[in-house]
């Protein structure tokens, strides 16, 4: 019999919701974690994040074999099932449950399967998976139940010829050909990859270019590398239409009234919080404005003893964050110090090339700052990035003028989601750019690129143009 | 095991019975529903040439499961109206064909053991569209799992002379999996499917493609509740429907698409 009273209930085991159990149980409270399906770790492990990875991994080696085409006689089978080019999933799965599972037990927090929802302020109800009901009482509730990839209410997602996010790598066999739509993070991260993988892709999207949250120079050259790679981007387009043509694949009609015909189509328009069941009305929990659930500085919702971080809160819906919001959480509802408040996020964006954002872009210094400038260095340029045959990557570093401090780093190619850290950890410290100009660097590496960025820097405040 | 099922699972796995082959029809249309571009003429002759097939379409397209206003009387007509997918698995499904079985009571049971695996397959897009798994795979699982029933039966037939229907029905539950696993394999069909066939019946066994097992499993007891309505309630607590994590309001909606998997039934059988 588990008990019925609790310190802290936590719903979800996602990533914000295991850590958020693991900091409560260490600070010596009891905890129970409830999760819907029958592995803990939520959607970031069996469908997202591991998943999708595991897969860029495979499209990464045939870029390799592919770069060194002279040495290794390659081309992938055009008839490879998906599951092959994944074959160390299921132990990468499994690895990662079983360490987590670990630390749940070790941390001794009570797991439980069921659907949960608020039943007061202070009590869950948990439907089980054979329907039997069970309410438990808690101080303290931690809402993490994540998201689900948003998808066209007019539109048939049918996960036979049009997928979404979560459904795409239970595709059989790599198509002949597939439409992207929608250009944000897990739109490109998908395309790219397929693209490497010998599938003929096509990206359409209403904005300009894709992930606009970057600045152009960075983009375009995810283009350029995407294009090159035989894919297409259709941008300022909007999908009117898009449904299974009853014979070889499906027709997406867009707002231009052209067509395209693919195999098969991913919608990839963002993520919905999962808020649904919940029981959020009933208890005074309020949702913000994009339907996510709104909270405060501390992840506390309207309801103080109601806590909610991850995907469910909103941007910027990325793992790293969402642990960092449990831990912070937690810490602040027994009174525990957090630390620095994080105020810097580096975003990485595992896309075929790699590309890492941190601090503003130049668009956002522009109005920001009164004199931002950038400096740039081409991987072409670095002895490192000829030796790996990326030519093709960049590191850009923003730097405001009047008080030469770094306040932002954007990076494509290889190892930027890496490489980006460097950057990182200069906003925080609030470093002048010449910190990058001041030390040594190891050699031959990418690092060496926040040094000739910096040289560039220098080279236009002092306007010379060496 | 009877030692009429081990006498035919020997000689099968010993390579003395003749296994049926994939039809050519059927592997043509696999090879057009995987090329870049279809060519509707071509496919419409292939079908020509396989008046089962041919037939088949026709009446399927014109069968109120497709809603047809008109009624279609080309194939090229019917090919648009179902697409390649179905057509594929209208293909597969006249494989397993009754050609060969030489007596009544050996007849029905191969009709019930097709109708099983149609029910199945058709249950398991439903099932796999619930979770968002591969539709197109858990279809294929679901028909495929009892393919070796004619080569069960015609054994029967052969060796066996006169046997009864219960002996009969003994012997094809008997060796089913391990008949039906060889023939796949025999097909090359992706290792997904052969897994399923092995372990649908103790899919927790299951060493690798596990969930598949499983929802291949569940599409089966389905298909019984089908036939026996009063099943429903040990269907809903089947340890795989746990498995899964298939909630109770979502074993409702699975359950929920049995007219549309019937009609669906009804157009394709003949």
């Amino acid at each position: 019999m588990i008990p019925l009273s609790y310190d802290v209930i936590v719903i979800g085991s996602g990533p914000g919701g295991q850590k958020a159990a693991i900091q409560a149980a260490k600070t010596g409270k009891s905890v129970a974690m409830i999760e819907r399906e029958r592995r803990i770790g939520g959607n970031c492990v069996y469908q997202g994040t591991i998943p999708s990875k595991t897969l860029r991994e495979a499209a990464l080696t045939v870029v390799k074999l592919q770069r060194s085409a002279k040495v290794f006689d390659f081309s992938l089978p055009q008839d490879i099932a998906i599951n092959q080019l994944m074959m160390r999933l299921e132990n990468v799965l499994e690895a990662h449950s079983g360490f987590l599972e670990k630390q749940i037990q070790r941390n001794d927090i009570t797991m439980l399967q069921g659907r949960g929802r608020l039943a007061s302020q202070h009590s869950v109800e948990i439907e089980s998976i054979d329907g039997s009901l069970l309410t438990l009482q808690a101080d303290i509730i931690v809402l993490a139940t994540g998201s689900r990839p948003r998808t066209p209410t007019d539109m048939d997602v049918d996960h036979e010829h049009i997928f979404d996010s979560d459904s795409i790598l239970h595709m059989h066999y790599l198509p002949e050909s597939m439409a992207v739509l929608g250009a944000g993070v897990i739109a490109c991260e998908y395309a790219s990859v397929f693209q490497q993988l010998g599938v003929k892709t096509t990206i359409v999207d209403k904005s300009p270019r894709p992930l606009s949250f970057l600045d152009p120079e960075i983009t375009d050259r995810f283009v350029n590398n995407f294009e090159q790679a035989g894919g297409m981007f259709v941008g300022d387009k909007k999908v009117t239409n898009c449904e299974f043509n009853g014979l070889s694949g499906v027709r997406t009609t867009l707002s231009d009234g052209s067509t395209i015909e693919t195999e098969k189509v991913l919608f990839a328009l963002g993520r919905s919080a999962n808020v649904e069941g919940l029981g959020l009305e009933a208890v005074g929990v309020d949702l913000g404005p994009r339907g996510h659930i709104a909270v405060n500085e501390n992840y506390q919702t309207s309801v103080p003893n109601i806590y909610a971080v991850g995907d469910v809160i909103g941007w910027p819906s990325l793992a790293s964050c969402s642990m960092e919001q449990g831990r912070r959480a937690m810490c602040h509802a027994f009174g525990v110090d957090v630390g620095h408040k994080f105020s810097v996020v580096p975003i990485g964006i595992y896309a075929v090339p790699e590309l890492a954002s941190v601090g503003v872009s130049m668009a956002e210094a522009v109005q920001q700052y009164e004199r931002p400038v950038v400096g740039q260095a081409k991987f072409s340029e670095i002895a490192r990035g000829q030796i790996i045959g990326d030519t093709n990557g960049m590191l850009r570093l923003i730097v405001d003028a009047q008080t030469e401090a770094v306040i932002g780093t954007q990076v494509v190619g290889e190892g930027a989601t890496e490489l980006v850290h460097l950057g990182q950890m200069a906003l925080l410290n609030r470093d002048k750019y010449t910190i990058f100009l001041d030390n040594v660097f190891n050699f031959p590496t990418l690092g060496e690129a926040y040094r000739i960025a910096a040289l560039d820097i220098f080279n236009q405040l002092s306007g010379s143009s060496e | 095991m009877l030692e009429e099922s081990e006498n035919i699972l020997r000689a099968v796995r010993d390579g003395e019975v003749d296994l049926p082959v994939l039809s050519r029809v059927a592997q043509e249309i696999m090879l057009m529903a995987n090329a870049e571009e279809v060519d509707l003429a071509k496919l419409s002759k292939i079908i020509h040439e396989d008046p089962t097939l041919a037939g088949h379409v026709l009446r399927i397209a014109n069968s109120a499961a497709f809603a047809a206003a008109v009624k279609i009387v080309s194939l090229q007509q019917a090919v648009m109206r179902l697409g390649m997918n179905l057509l594929w698995e209208i293909a597969v499904s006249i494989n397993v064909s009754t050609d060969s079985i030489p007596n009544k009571t050996l007849m029905n049971i191969m009709l019930e053991y097709r109708r099983q695996s149609l029910v199945a397959a058709l249950f398991g897009k439903e099932l796999a569209r619930q979770k968002r798994r591969n539709v197109e795979l858990q279809f294929l699982c679901g028909m495929l799992q009892s393919v070796g029933v004619p080569v069960i039966l015609k054994q029967i037939a052969e060796r066996y002379p006169g046997t009864e229907d219960e002996l009969a029905r003994t012997i094809v539950r008997d060796i089913n999996r391990q008949v039906s696993t060889v023939v796949l394999e025999s097909w090359g069909l992706p290792v997904q499917i052969v897994h399923a066939c092995m372990y649908c019946d103790a899919p927790a066994t299951a060493e690798e493609s596990e969930d598949v097992a499983h929802l291949t499993h569940i599409a089966l007891k389905l298909a019984e509740w089908i036939k026996d309505e009063e099943l429903e309630d040990i269907v809903r607590a089947n340890a795989s429907f746990q498995h899964l994590s298939f909630y109770p309001d979502e074993i409702t909606a699975v359950m929920s698409k049995k007219e549309r998997v019937m009609t669906n039934v009804g157009a394709m059988l003949t």
